[in-house]
């Protein structure tokens, strides 16, 4: 993450952070370019694209096989580099997309 | 990726793409500004490990670290098998040495796959085909025996680690990462396999040499089971047994040429050393060497030594040759400390479900300490007791055996701690051994008030604990020497203090061999005892003598760095009890010192020479043995060694002129040469 302290507070936010912003405490499955998966709930990123996800499990598929644990590895707080993304996803809950244009979300607003 | 991973990707499958998202925010954000959910800060993140960095990460495969997938069920010859169970063993060890299963057990991947060996399930691989040298039974019933064989190896030996006796992260890795040692199958069942496997072996047509070699392993793990299901051994015969039949079976295991597979060899893919960075860890562990055959045979030999002496203590009927047995093994620099579980398991057997050694009872412990410490009987001292008026002490001589019953106990099992451990212990029991020592001194202010003249044994059993206390201060300050804590200006104080100690202790047994024993083995042993602190004390007055002139610190650094390395005699509980002898007061110090070096009959090489004279009578043709049982051999070469040191130092200076022009860097404090004192070397020229 950048080290640089917190810019004054924006006036009005351009509407693809806005998008940004309302996948914050969603699920989300991020693909790293050495096969491996981890799923965890996303609690920010930086300009630089630094994904950190909470509650992350580690999971290998393709290349590796997934021979010793079958139900992931349980991998906590992590930072993945956008260099090393592949693909992220973020769950659809109830057939919301991250597409609508709702930063305040019912699902966030609870967390609030 | 195949269909398969493609149905299981993990997460589900309501998961949408928003990387577009992410890097169109990304164009839009500005400089330094941050996405975060609330209640997130640029500090929180700093405790996130981060991916693709190999230290941070411990899920991390370099790209010239990967490996096709590891296929279970490809035949292997018998000598991969071999390979593959000397390799066991070597796990097993590396965990015992203090490594995690992660680095060691769990290097070896059939351990995770013991489902898909199962001959069971072995129908599942009809692509396997038949090859009478690399039979598929060698992997399903053999190598899966052995494997089954090392994880409950690993659950029974575990199961004693975690009574808490030894200390988890410090002297061996509890971390089982989440993966089973097969904890819910019968032990007696793995045995059974073990059998099975050899049965199977014996009538399977291989080479009779492979037989051998194979049969030999399944047998050493079935007795190394058959070992750790015994736990506290209960039968001499047993235990003597089972060894027996381990060593001859190492013998000829060490007596094999040693096999390596080639690199080609599909038996090298059973083995991922950084099988970590698939199991539960967060950190990432370093990859670990595992001992090769000849020193996993010799860790095996000392694993099965250490059970032999756990056997020889169990036959013992004194206290003190546990504690003449422990110490012995603590004083001598070539002997590795134990493994953890055989320190556990020694300690195990000295208390367990409220029996100690096995066999005997609180009251019992309590006699031994009197007869042992005193040579008295406790009867007696109990009848002498009643006639002064014992009932009003009742509770008074209650505490005291509570509190004997359990000094004495831990006494003897910080000698099964690892060496730091031990000394922290040691710390805190010099106090709780006063505080007895305080106890008894009360109940005697009771019993023998209004007459100061009595005589007997009553006067004289507050010594006991006393002089238990005096064996902590003494192995506190020499467990210094040993563990290399003194700078050059502690060693004179240290040696000087160690002096007084001696000198309180030796007084103590002036007076207990002034009564007449009723063990005469114990009273040996004491008699053995007062000539051996004889010897330590003039070693440690001349060794005081001839350090004290290179004390570099002001006074004032100097009182701060004793308060600080004696702070176990300094604790403020102390000051409502009796005055601690010897009292550490530093002021007596330089006088003392001083005093000495202006007395012209003292010679450092003389003190050395009566040391050596003294220890020398010990070992000698009518030496005592005390109670050092079947250690007498061990106690014999160390007084030795500390013989011979003596004579090397007895070319120091023989008075105060030379001991100023005595060149200090002549002396070497190595604690593999003597754990306590220094040798003397020859600087040339």
């Amino acid at each position: 993450m950048s080290a640089v302290g917190p810019p004054d507070p924006p006036t009005s936010q351009p509407e693809s952070v806005q998008r940004l912003k309302s996948l914050l405490r969603k699920s989300v499955r991020v693909s790293i370019n050495d096969g491996r998966i981890f799923v965890g709930t996303f609690a920010g990123t930086d300009k630089q694209l630094n994904i950190l996800l909470v509650n992350a499990d580690e999971y290998r598929i393709g290349g590796e096989r997934l021979y010793v644990n079958s139900e992931g590895r349980f991998v906590g707080q992590i930072m993945v580099p956008w260099r090393l993304i592949m693909s992220v996803e973020a769950q659809l809950v109830g057939g919301y997309t991250a597409r609508e244009d709702d930063a305040d979300s019912d699902d966030e607003n609870m967390y609030s | 990726m195949d269909l398969h991973d493609v149905l299981e990707f993990p997460g589900g499958d309501d998961f949408e793409d928003v990387t577009d998202v992410f890097t169109a925010a990304a164009r839009d954000m500005r400089s330094g500004e941050l996405v975060m959910s609330d209640g997130y800060t640029l500090l929180d993140t700093m405790s996130a490990f981060e991916i693709g960095e190999p230290r941070m990460d411990s899920g991390m495969v370099p790209e010239e670290d990967r490996r096709p997938p590891f296929a279970p069920i490809v035949p292997l010859l018998p000598q991969e098998i071999c390979w593959l169970l000397d390799r066991s063993f070597s796990c097993e060890m590396a965990w015992h040495a203090g490594n995690t299963l992660s680095q060691s057990v769990y290097t070896l991947l059939y351990v995770h796959h013991l489902a898909d060996i199962s001959p069971e399930f072995v129908a599942r691989y009809v692509r396997v085909m038949r090859d009478a040298e690399r039979p598929i039974e060698l992997i399903t019933v053999v190598l899966r025996a052995g494997i089954m064989g090392l994880l409950k190896s690993c659950d029974l030996a575990r199961r004693e680690l975690c009574k808490n006796k030894v200390v988890d992260c410090e002297d061996w890795q509890s971390e089982k990462a989440e993966i089973s040692l097969l904890e819910g199958i019968n032990v007696d069942y793995i045995i059974r396999l073990q059998d099975d496997a050899c049965y199977w072996l014996r009538n399977s047509g291989l080479e009779q040499g492979a037989i051998d070699a194979l049969c030999d392993r399944l047998l050493l793990r079935k007795t190394i089971l058959q070992l750790l299901r015994l736990s506290v051994p209960s039968s001499a015969e047993e235990l003597s047994a089972f060894l027996l039949h381990a060593r001859l079976l190492l013998g000829h295991m060490k007596s094999e040429s040693l096999y390596t597979p080639p690199e080609t060899s599909l038996v090298n893919s059973a083995v991922d050393p950084y099988v970590t960075r698939f199991l539960h860890n967060f950190l990432p562990v370093r990859k670990l060497v595992l001992p090769g055959s000849d020193e996993t045979w010799q860790a095996m030999e000392r694993w099965l030594d250490g059970w032999e002496e756990l056997g020889s203590l169990l036959g013992c009927s004194y206290v003190l040759s546990w504690e003449i047995a422990g110490s012995l093994r603590v004083w001598t620099p070539s002997r590795a400390t134990p493994i953890a579980f055989v320190r556990s398991l020694t300690q195990s057997a000295i208390l367990e479900n409220n029996v100690f050694l096995r066999r005997f009872s609180f009251q019992w412990l309590v006699r031994r300490f009197y007869l042992e410490t005193l040579g008295q009987s406790y009867d007696v001292i109990l009848e002498n007791l009643e006639e002064k008026g014992l009932i009003s002490t009742a509770q008074s001589l209650k505490t005291v055996e509570r509190l004997i019953v359990k000094l004495m106990h831990n006494q003897l099992r910080s000698l099964w701690y690892n060496p730091p451990r031990r000394r922290r212990y040691l710390a805190k029991a010099a106090f709780e051994w006063h505080v007895l020592h305080d106890e008894m001194i009360g109940i005697l202010s009771e019993t023998t008030a209004g007459n100061p003249t009595e005589t007997g044994i009553i006067p004289h059993i507050e010594l006991a604990p006393l002089m238990w206390r005096l064996v902590c201060a003494r192995e506190i300050i020499l467990s210094g020497f040993q563990q290399e804590l003194y700078s050059q200006d502690e060693r004179p104080i240290a040696y000087w203090y160690l002096a007084h100690v001696l000198d309180v202790h030796l007084q103590c047994l002036d007076n207990v061999l002034s009564l007449e024993a009723v063990d005469p083995t114990v009273h040996q042993e004491m008699v053995f005892q007062h000539g051996f602190l004889t010897a330590l004390q003039a070693i440690s007055i001349a060794l005081c003598v001839i350090t004290f002139k290179d004390l570099t610190l002001p006074w004032r650094r100097m009182s701060l760095n004793f308060i600080k390395r004696y702070k176990w005699t300094f604790k403020s509980e102390y000051d409502d009890l009796v005055p601690v002898v010897p009292p550490p007061d530093l002021f007596q110090f330089a006088p003392q010192v001083t005093k000495i070096l202006q007395d012209d009959e003292v010679s450092p090489s003389d003190l050395f020479m009566f040391a050596r004279e003294i220890l020398l009578g010990l070992v000698g043709p009518e030496g005592l043995g005390g109670l050092s049982d079947r250690w007498q051999p061990d106690r014999r070469h160390f007084i030795l060694q500390l013989a011979n040191l003596c004579e090397r130092l007895e070319d120091g200076p023989r008075n105060a002129a030379e001991i100023l022009q005595f060149d200090p860097k002549r002396f070497r404090w190595d604690s593999t040469v003597h754990p306590w004192f220094p040798d003397v070397i020859s600087l040339g020229t």
